[in-house]
């Protein structure tokens, strides 16, 4: 299941595609790149905060436990370190490069027009702007793929979480009948999750405020992400090397300034308002 | 704090509150048994001093057990929540405990008992295997 989400997943490169197809004035568009504009009734403040917000959804904190249980599940070895090199060198910069893609999209057609993006199904627009209903078409799928593929993740996250924490049978690779409590709590997880979006709260908030709370809980999962692969009673001969630690630890000062940052940030912008 | 005396020795060196406990316990088919919560050490009495030259204590069983509130809220469990599993059981501790096989029923608790048999087994494909 997870598998045909991250095929479909990519599908979002048509974001891609479309900033080509837009045919902006490049010179104009990596200008706003080099020397950002904060608009006059923001401040810095709410650009570092969206910023952090940023970050923390690109680096979300339960990942770790994601790809951590689904190696334990599915029996990985060290021959599998290449597919998981692979994952981290291509998949990460591959979603930053879509990230950038909507981002850019958004800035051709949406910002020209003073259009303020409230919904889901707005980000869409640029892309039909470029490629009419076929580009649509793909745009549709990659988005309930990668939304579809992030509310797995989240869900058995929840369920790895606590089902290894307090010593519960867990797996999804089990009977759910063995292995009752982890299967109720990803129930439970996924009820509770469209209950909130069946309040009337606004989802973009609901997710502006979860992306911001994940750069504040990154070290908590970062850190001892750090310590373990520094063990080799978990890592064998495949501890960190120096040039690795270096990049991690100055990595994990930027985490650290941007978890403590959060919170003030967000009292100061009144949450980026 | 004062220096640990280095006494050099055979085998694996274990740090009991680093090694053993919060470990997962996995049976001989790396099923997961539960965690390790607590120990049980043999000639040591709380409260009590140790009279010198006494023989070191040995670890006699490994319990597990109903720990989630407590392991919320901080506390330890009542003895009587927690399963004694001895200590001849275990095959090794690496970054889990493995177990060796055993007719040991671990006690999974009347909340996964009552969670499978009310609630999990009537969803449709709640007793089917994963494919």
């Amino acid at each position: 299941m997870e598998n045909v989400t991250g095929m479909l997943g990519p599908m979002l490169i048509v974001f891609a595609v479309s900033v080509f197809a837009l045919h902006p004035n490049w010179g104009d568009l990596v200008h706003q790149v080099t020397a950002p504009a904060i608009p006059d009734k923001e401040s810095a403040a709410t650009y570092w905060y969206f910023a952090i917000a940023l970050f923390g959804a690109a680096m979300t904190p339960y990942e770790g436990f994601f790809f951590s249980s689904g190696a334990v599940e599915e029996h990985w070895t060290t021959k599998d370190l290449g597919t998981a090199r692979l994952n981290v060198i291509v998949g990460f910069p591959l979603g930053g490069l879509l990230s950038i893609a909507i981002a850019a999209c958004a800035t051709i057609v949406l910002l020209p027009s003073q259009i303020d993006v409230t919904s889901l199904s707005q980000t869409v627009m640029p892309v039909v702007a470029a490629g009419g209903k076929l580009f649509l078409a793909f745009a549709i799928v990659g988005i309930v793929a990668a939304t579809f593929g992030a509310a797995l993740e989240t869900t058995l996250s929840g369920g790895y979480i606590l089902a290894q924490f307090l010593g519960w049978p867990w797996g999804k690779i089990r009977r759910p009948a063995e292995a009752a409590r982890f299967h109720v709590v990803m129930i439970v997880t996924i009820v509770a999750g469209a209950a909130v979006l069946y309040t009337d709260v606004d989802p973009i908030m609901v997710t502006e405020y979860s992306v911001v709370f994940s750069a504040i809980a990154l070290p908590l999962t970062y850190l001892p992400i750090l310590i373990v692969a520094n063990d080799s009673e978990y890592m064998g001969d495949h501890t960190n090397g120096r040039a690795t630690n270096m990049f991690a630890s100055v990595y994990l000062v930027i985490i650290l300034v941007a978890s403590v940052a959060a919170i003030p940030l967000m009292i100061v912008t009144g949450a980026g308002q | 704090m004062t220096e640990l005396p280095v006494i050099h020795h055979r085998g694996q060196l274990v740090d009991a509150r680093l090694h053993l406990l919060d470990r997962q316990l996995l049976d001989d088919e790396d099923s997961p048994a539960g965690i390790v919560d607590d120990l049980v050490l043999s000639g040591v009495e709380l409260d009590k001093d140790i009279p010198e030259g006494t023989e070191a204590p040995q670890l006699t069983s490994l319990l597990s057990g109903h720990v989630v509130a407590t392991r919320i809220f901080g506390g330890g469990p009542p003895r009587s929540r927690l399963q004694g599993i001895p200590r001849s059981l275990v095959d090794s501790i690496h970054v889990v405990v493995k177990l060796k096989p055993t007719d040991m029923v671990f006690d999974a608790g009347w909340m996964e008992r009552w969670l499978c048999d009310r609630v999990i087994k009537h969803i449709p494909g709640g007793r089917h295997a994963a494919e």
